[in-house]
């Protein structure tokens, strides 16, 4: 530092000339001073880049003595690279007359890492010719860091911003949509922002009211959460948000726009209502079967007395036929709590590999028959090869229920019903768990229903059809036997646009498994080949183990049938009566067992009036696997 | 005349199948429950015993198992109400437990009676 010149003696005779010159002393010394203690680093450099001058601050911060570095060369300070990488051409340009200015990193081992900006300056001399450089160097280390973890920062926030599935958005003071993140796009079904910027937030409300509604408590409070909103994405599908926004306020507290989070809570909103009626369906099911057990009670008191009565009455008489009738609406009575026992999952089913294209084959051959006109009944069939376990007379039921409501949903405008039949690897909606499903659609192109009536099919004697048609328990007895096999069931349906009813059963091997080695190997034959349901019990039998045939309808089965250890009739009136069949194998002398397969009215008919003793055994339609095998393991046992 | 067991909780089902059986000349005795039935139950008199499988007290399944403890020729068959928290496969398990039929609720009172026939030769 230069030293004060106050202790130095004074000439009189020449005040005004030492006055000069001090003030001269005085603006080097300052400007030395300036100079020195500058907060940038300040050095003079020749055009053999060698340092002809520093100031101290370049001193203090390199922690060197200026005679250590004037007349050294930049790159015996600095480092031969940096020298040659950073610093060489700057100066090189700056010696041309241009001011340079750069920011560079450099690495010493003395210093670390280090982050500097430069300013360049020519300095010439008389003739404008550059004989030196001024660097004028400030040490930007600390700036440089913090703008680094600032950039960092915005980087995570927006790297989360557009990756978190929460869609983030903008507003002004009205709603109207200023920004929105990815995730808000894909919530709202937008492809991009310039479809939802520029609209209000009322339009995406499923209740614009409650909007309205919702922006005055923002107003008034400055920030504000809604759970559960009904919203509404842009292809008009309804979807449920939860929305928490508050108001950002400029220095004099004016609201400037509104920031807000929206999150997609339809899937869990879905899930939590399904799951709400799946337990609502099962506590109507412990309800009712509890009830339709103990009701089943009652009925074989009321058939005991009334064939009691019978038995001492004339065919003839009134009271018989009224007794005949309280039977015939017993046997309804007994329809019923099958049903219900089914839903409630009562009912036990035997579970054995089912390919299913052939249920849907054997549906469609049922169905078609009767199919009003102008109604078409179709299978798209794409995994032919696809099986589950399950009882097949109940997959069939569960097929023909569902067929039958889809064609009487279009009785009066024609339509089309698809079944089609494919595979869905793990529905990830938590319903299921992860695997290999079968999926069968029943698609429609009736009427469809409001969600209100969607909601509800699957309950007990709730019923969307016209009065007087049918218990209301179809579907119901559907849900039962689907739910009893691990599988779901859901409907999709607009009203005017049809409905698709989707079922998912856990897919087995494509292999057919090993038939169970306990079934005895016996002979049975199966009558009328003509009937879907017939055929699908004789491959059922057979995969059970039992050596099954069928008739077929030239007659020649007759004689084989005389073979059979036990013959399976089906009725299915009036198209085949049962009855009808028991007379041709009696007045052919068949004696083998009978197991008549039938609706309640067609026995009561059929015992009243056949004499050929063949009918050994009966099941009342619907019967499942297990009762059909349990029967013919007494019949043989009975035999044998 | 053979001697058939009714065990049944219902009593206007116990009465109809009394009736029933008594009509085919057989020898009835009721109970009301699987503990009735147990101390009812004497085996020079009781060839067949037809028994419910849910009761209040001692259910069907412990009558049958202790029937054949006591006499193992003792005929028997099960009846109940369908479905499987108390019925299919408890009328499943009653068959492999020994009885000789099941019928699941309803039934036509005929049928068990033509059983009971059977049975009993």
């Amino acid at each position: 530092m230069p030293q004060h010149d106050s202790g130095k003696p004074h000439r009189p005779d020449s005040v005004a000339k030492r006055m000069k010159s001090s003030r001269r002393r005085r603006d080097n010394f300052f400007s030395d001073l300036i100079v020195d203690w500058s907060r940038s680093m300040i050095t003079i450099i020749n055009r053999d880049y060698v340092y002809e001058k520093v100031n101290k601050t370049f001193c203090i911060n390199h922690n060197l003595n200026a005679e250590m570095i004037v007349g050294k060369m930049i790159g015996e300070v600095w480092g031969n690279d940096n020298f040659n990488k950073n610093i060489k051409s700057n100066i090189d340009r700056c010696f041309t007359g241009r001011v340079v200015f750069y920011q560079a990193f450099f690495e010493t081992p003395a210093w670390g890492k280090r982050y500097y900006e430069v300013v360049l300056r020519p300095v010439t001399d008389e003739k404008e010719t550059v004989t030196h450089v001024m660097a004028e160097t400030y040490d930007i280390t600390e700036i440089k860091l913090k703008e680094q973890a600032a950039s960092e920062v915005e980087w995570e926030f927006r790297n989360l911003e557009s990756n978190l599935p929460i869609g983030f958005f903008r507003c002004d003071n009205e709603g109207v949509m200023l920004h929105v993140n990815k995730a808000f796009l894909k919530i709202i079904g937008a492809k991009n922002e310039n479809e939802v910027n520029g609209r209000s937030l009322r339009e995406f409300y499923k209740d614009p009211l409650s909007f309205d509604q919702h922006l005055q408590k923002l107003k008034n409070e400055g920030v504000a959460s809604f759970g559960r909103l009904e919203m509404k994405a842009l292809d008009g599908t309804y979807i449920v948000c939860r929305i928490n926004v508050f108001t950002v306020r400029d220095g004099s507290g004016n609201p400037v726009y509104n920031d807000g989070a929206m999150e997609d809570l339809t899937r869990e909103a879905d899930l939590e209502k399904r799951l709400i009626q799946a337990h609502k369906l099962d506590t109507i099911g412990m309800l009712a079967g509890g009830i339709a057990h103990d009701f089943n009670t009652i009925l074989t008191t009321i058939y005991g007395y009334a064939e009691m009565s019978l038995e001492t009455l004339e065919k003839s008489s009134e009271n018989y036929n009224n007794i005949c009738k309280i039977i015939q609406a017993t046997g309804r009575a007994r329809a019923l709590t099958n049903q219900i026992l089914t839903f409630s999952r009562h009912a036990e089913q035997e579970r054995i590999k089912v390919r299913i294209s052939d249920i849907i084959t054997e549906t469609i051959s049922s169905v078609k028959p009767g199919l009003p006109p102008g109604i078409d009944v179709i299978s798209e069939i794409r995994t032919p090869d696809l099986y589950v376990m399950a009882d097949p007379t109940q997959l069939f039921r569960v097929f023909i229920n569902l067929a039958r409501n889809a064609i009487q949903a279009m009785e009066d405008r024609g339509g089309r019903l698809t079944i089609m039949l494919d595979t869905k690897l793990s529905d990830n909606s938590g319903r299921l768990p992860e695997g290999k499903y079968a999926m069968i659609r029943f698609e429609d192109t009736g009427p469809g229903m409001d969600e209100k009536t969607a909601d509800r099919i699957f309950e007990p004697f709730f019923t969307a059809g016209k009065p007087g048609k049918g218990t209301g328990l179809g579907l119901s007895v559907v849900y039962g036997i689907i739910s009893e096999i691990d599988g779901d069931i859901t409907v999709s349906s607009r009203v005017d646009e049809g409905t698709v009813i989707e079922l998912l059963l856990p897919a087995s091997g494509s292999v057919a498994e090993e038939t169970p080695q306990m079934a005895p190997r016996a002979e049975i034959m199966v009558i009328p080949a003509s009937d879907s349901e017939a055929r699908l019990i004789a491959d059922a039998l057979s995969s059970s183990g039992y050596h099954v045939t069928v008739s077929d309808p030239s007659g020649k089965w007759i004689p084989k049938a005389a073979l059979a250890d036990v013959i399976i009739v089906i009725d299915n009136s009036p198209a085949v009566r049962a009855t009808d069949i028991l007379f041709s194998l009696a007045n052919n002398g068949v004696d083998s067992p009978v197991l008549m397969i039938s609706d309640f009215d067609v026995w009561l008919a059929a015992e009243k009036e056949l004499t050929s003793g063949l009918l050994k055994s009966n099941l009342f339609k619907p019967v499942s696997l297990k009762e059909i095998i349990y029967s013919i393991d007494n019949l043989i046992n009975k035999t044998s | 005349m053979a001697g058939v067991m009714v065990v049944e909780d219902d009593p206007s089902l116990r009465e109809m199948l009394r009736e029933a059986l008594e009509k085919r000349r057989y020898t009835v005795i009721t109970a009301s429950d699987g503990r009735e039935a147990l101390a009812k139950f004497r085996p020079s008199v009781i060839d067949l015993v037809i028994t419910d499988l849910l009761m209040p007290e001692e259910d069907g399944l412990m009558v049958i198992m202790k029937i054949k403890e006591i006499k193992p020729s003792t005929k028997l068959i099960a009846i109940s109400g369908g479905g499987k928290a108390g019925p299919g496969s408890y009328l499943l398990i009653a068959h492999k437990l020994g009885a000789d039929h099941v019928f699941s609720k309803p039934f036509l009172p005929s049928e068990l009676v033509q059983k009971v026939k059977e049975i009993l030769g």
